[in-house]
């Protein structure tokens, strides 16, 4: 009882105690999922009407106009990077979202738990989503268009790599105004991750794109990895020149919005915690 | 005369949501991001498909045009449903329902209100499409789509009533199903590609849909500039079938819902 | 040397209210708590009272690291909160009668879930939780989702949470609210085992003076921002030199209501000629005297000693 708690904890112990936090912090969302059917079907509904209807086009496209090239798997392969991107943006803001709703954002943080740990617990959560995620797509391509992108979801997962830590920087940037402004927030927290999606270049390359907006989509990492896949499924080419790009620059954001998230959070204390409820 | 009192009715609901709409930033950025956003992925998209693929000049126009017609349709479709969880989302049900209002002249004054957001939203598209690819649509073609246009409105609130179904059966907490059930008619609306392409099942559902034959037809308004009217009354009849069909399944709903307590919906 | 528990240090809370300027300075603040200062000893079950706006939620809420202090300082077991909150957090919990847990994960995975994020093995933790679901009385809805649970059964769930982890120090607000009063009766009892047992510090809000009398060790009481007293429940009561007279008068009952009018006594007649007095304690016998020699006789005579309550009110009177 005397003794100075804070100090005598061996390092190991401190970590794995870290993780396990994190852990209960993945769980708590894992579970609301599993007996949320709404939720489910609105994560596996999304990507689904995306590829069909992207996916139809394309097909359509390649059938009357471009019978040689693979136009139809060089989309769908993009499509599938963008909902990986989508996924992980969602991952942060959405989870978020539900201790808002649940009125449960004082007893998640009032508690031995801290700010860098919830972050931990949810990135455990995105990838376990971003990869059932990548298998779902994959099984939908396989029924609708009898193409198989497992062997090339392979080759490419560098890329996606990448494309999964822009999408954690979009989603700390998104929770960041969330946790200060609450409730409020909710629609433009939809439109955050899609605000980026016509400077992504997964559904057309960017030169297509006039000066301005070009310009624009060059500063955003997402471009780059993009093109990277592009050039593999095309070319079979794999460019480390694009993927250190992307790498580097989707890191510097995702740095960059960590800080800014973390700096909302404790701003938003300030007004006090309590008031982020339904 | 004996309308004037519905139609003040029909218009204090349309401006009970207007309002809302209009003067609350957030829901208006709501309101027009998305036709913006789709315009956008979709105006590029086309515009590489031509470049690369197709080399007819007139293709992105045509794919736009089909796009500003799905808006439309999409527009109509949301309007009614998300209205009816704003109702619920306010408490407001009992309030709506307790009164001189009738369901018809609820929907009468959502109607309007769609009508005003549906212009509000084509002007946002071809003002788009202007600062974007360059090309005016409505000076282009605007006569001849017009009547699709009119016809897209009403099999979107046709539609709308079955989005906004779920919402009298369990109460507002499937307010995430009303954006489920606007989308499922996308990939069967022809407005991204021609239902030609789909599988035999889905090309069938298609067909008995109002909306690909007004958007096919569009698109070959502007390919060939031949207004094709055989499509349009095709197009025209399904719509109002589906719009008389739904409508009355949809106040049967509403008069079921009653029976269990309009305020049970609010939660 | 014992640390304490929790020690507050100066600790002030302003909040901006109304419309936004730029320059810091003119913008509205309000002050919801100022420059309060309190020590909970270990073992110590202190109350906290106040009317509403008094800043008490502001000041639990600080203590819980949800909302940052404009200054001034908080201490848990000698250490820095600011500095060391989720390392101190395994020693604190709190429970609200008025917050909820998840509503769409079951009781028993809400208290599993935070039983992790207080680091209990899961061997320690099962047993734990069966325990509180037993000792709460919330064992057979233990599968049931929280949602759709009475505001009762979700107060014993935060209660049975804030128990789980065994902390050292728990902080309360309202807890027993929303209970019907055998359950809350049994809530008390079970809270004043763990003080005893254990020695954990409680820090308790209420309304209920009842309660606060009954269990609080000491009471602050808030008001306006700030603490105006800090005392045991009875030395507080007894600061209130009024105590009640209550005479059920057989004859002379409109000589005695002439006097007490003409002397400006405060006093209440009800129908079974029931004359209620407020006397302070000093003047009941002369004013017994006074009556008798008025020709004032009684059957029944009862004296109500001031209570929490009377406390209560007459600071509420007494403005600032």
């Amino acid at each position: 009882m005397n003794k100075d708690f804070l100090s005598d904890e061996h390092m190991i112990n401190r970590a794995l105690a870290s993780i396990n936090r994190m852990w209960a912090v993945s769980l708590r969302h894992l579970r609301q999922m599993r007996g949320d059917i709404g939720r489910l079907i609105h994560i596996f509904y999304w990507p689904f009407m995306d590829l069909t209807v992207f996916g139809f086009m394309a097909s359509w496209v390649q059938q009357d106009y471009a019978q040689d090239t693979n136009l139809l798997f060089v989309i769908l392969v993009a499509m599938v990077a963008w909902e990986i991107v989508a996924r992980a943006n969602m991952d942060v803001s959405i989870h978020f979202l539900e201790d808002i709703m649940d009125n449960n954002v004082v007893n998640m943080f009032a508690s031995p738990l801290s700010l860098r740990e919830w972050a931990g617990g949810i990135l455990m959560l995105s990838v376990v989503n971003v990869t059932v995620l990548f298998f779902f797509c994959v099984l939908v391509i396989e029924l609708l268009y009898r193409l198989n992108i497992l062997v090339i979801g392979f080759a490419i997962a560098p890329f996606l790599f990448n494309l999964f830590i822009a999408g954690l920087a979009i989603g700390f940037f998104a929770t960041g105004l969330l946790v200060y402004f609450g409730r409020a927030f909710l629609g433009v927290m939809y439109m955050m991750g899609w605000f980026f999606s016509p400077f992504s270049g997964a559904f057309y390359p960017i030169e297509v794109l006039p000066y301005s907006l070009r310009i624009i989509a060059q500063t955003l990492p997402l471009s780059y990895a993009i093109q990277g896949i592009r050039l593999l499924v095309q070319h079979g080419t794999i460019s480390w020149r694009l993927w250190t790009i992307s790498l580097l620059m989707s890191s510097i954001y995702l740095v960059c919005s960590l800080i800014f998230f973390a700096r909302m959070f404790s701003l938003s204390k300030r007004k006090g915690l309590a008031r982020l409820s339904d | 005369m004996m309308f004037l009192p519905a139609l003040n009715r029909m218009w204090a609901i349309a401006l009970r949501h207007g309002r809302q709409l209009y003067t609350d930033p957030l829901r208006f950025l709501n309101g027009f991001f998305w036709p913006l956003l789709d315009i956008t992925i979709w105006g590029f998209n086309a515009q590489w498909v031509q470049q690369q693929f197709v080399h007819d000049p007139r293709i992105q126009c045509a794919m736009l045009a089909a796009l500003v017609g799905w808006q439309v349709a999409r527009r109509a479709i949301i309007d009614v449903s998300f209205h009816l969880y704003e109702e619920m989302s306010d408490r407001n049900i009992a309030n709506m329902f307790a009164s001189p209002l009738s369901l018809v002249e609820w929907v009468g004054g959502i109607t309007i209100l769609s009508a005003v957001n549906v212009v509000a939203t084509l002007f946002i598209c071809l003002v788009g499409i202007k600062m974007l690819y360059g090309f005016n649509l409505l000076a282009l073609f605007g006569l001849s789509l017009l009547p699709f246009l009119i016809t897209l409105f009403i099999a979107g609130l046709a539609f709308g009533f079955v989005s906004a179904g779920p919402l009298f059966i369990w109460g507002r907490r499937v307010h995430g199903f009303i954006f489920v059930l606007c989308w499922i008619f996308a990939p069967f609306s022809g407005a991204f590609y021609p239902i030609t392409i789909l599988p035999p099942w889905w090309q069938l559902i298609a067909r008995i849909l109002p909306l690909s034959y007004l958007i096919d037809g569009m698109r070959f308004a502007v390919m060939t500039g031949i207004m094709p009217w055989s499509l349009w009354s095709i197009g025209f009849v399904l719509s109002l079938f589906y719009y008389v069909i739904l409508f009355a399944v949809f106040t049967l709903l509403f008069m079921h819902s009653k029976k269990r307590g309009l305020d049970r919906l609010a939660d | 040397m014992v640390s304490s528990p929790l020690r507050v240090v100066n600790l002030t809370k302003k909040f901006s209210v109304g419309k936004w300027h730029w320059k810091k300075a003119k913008r509205e603040q309000m002050l919801a708590v100022d420059h309060v200062s309190f020590e909970l000893k270990k073992g110590e079950l202190l109350g906290i009272l106040g009317p509403n706006g008094a800043g008490k939620t502001t000041t639990i809420a600080m203590l819980l690291g949800t909302l940052t202090p404009t200054s001034g300082s908080i201490f848990y077991f000698d250490k820095d909160f600011s500095c060391h909150r989720a390392r101190l957090f395994s020693k604190i919990s709190f429970a609200s009668g008025y917050m909820k847990l998840p509503s769409r994960l079951t009781v028993w995975e809400n208290l599993d879930i935070i039983g992790r994020l207080y680091g209990m093995p899961w061997r320690e933790r099962r047993k734990k939780i069966d325990e509180m679901l037993d000792v709460f009385g919330i064992q057979e809805i233990k599968n049931r989702y929280t949602g759709p649970l009475s505001a009762g059964q979700m107060a014993r769930l935060m209660l049975a949470k804030a128990l789980l982890p065994d902390p050292e120090i728990i902080l309360l607000d309202e807890p027993t609210a929303p209970l019907d009063p055998e359950m809350a009766h049994d809530v008390r009892h079970v809270l004043l085992q763990e003080k005893k047992r254990r020695g954990v510090s409680f820090l308790f809000t209420s309304h209920n003076m009842d309660e606060v009398t009954y269990l609080c060790d000491r009471v602050l009481v808030f008001k306006n921002g700030r603490i105006v007293a800090d005392d045991t429940p009875r030395l507080l009561a007894a600061s209130v030199k009024s105590a009640r007279l209550l005479l059920t008068i057989a004859a002379g009952l409109d000589s005695a209501v002439k006097y007490l009018a003409q002397e400006q006594f405060s006093y209440d007649v009800t129908d079974h000629k029931l004359l209620s007095i407020e006397v302070d304690e000093a003047m009941i016998a002369p004013l017994l005297i006074t009556l008798a020699q008025m020709q004032v006789i009684y059957l029944h005579l009862q004296i109500e000693k001031p209570t929490l309550q009377d406390y209560f009110i007459q600071l509420a009177k007494r403005g600032t």
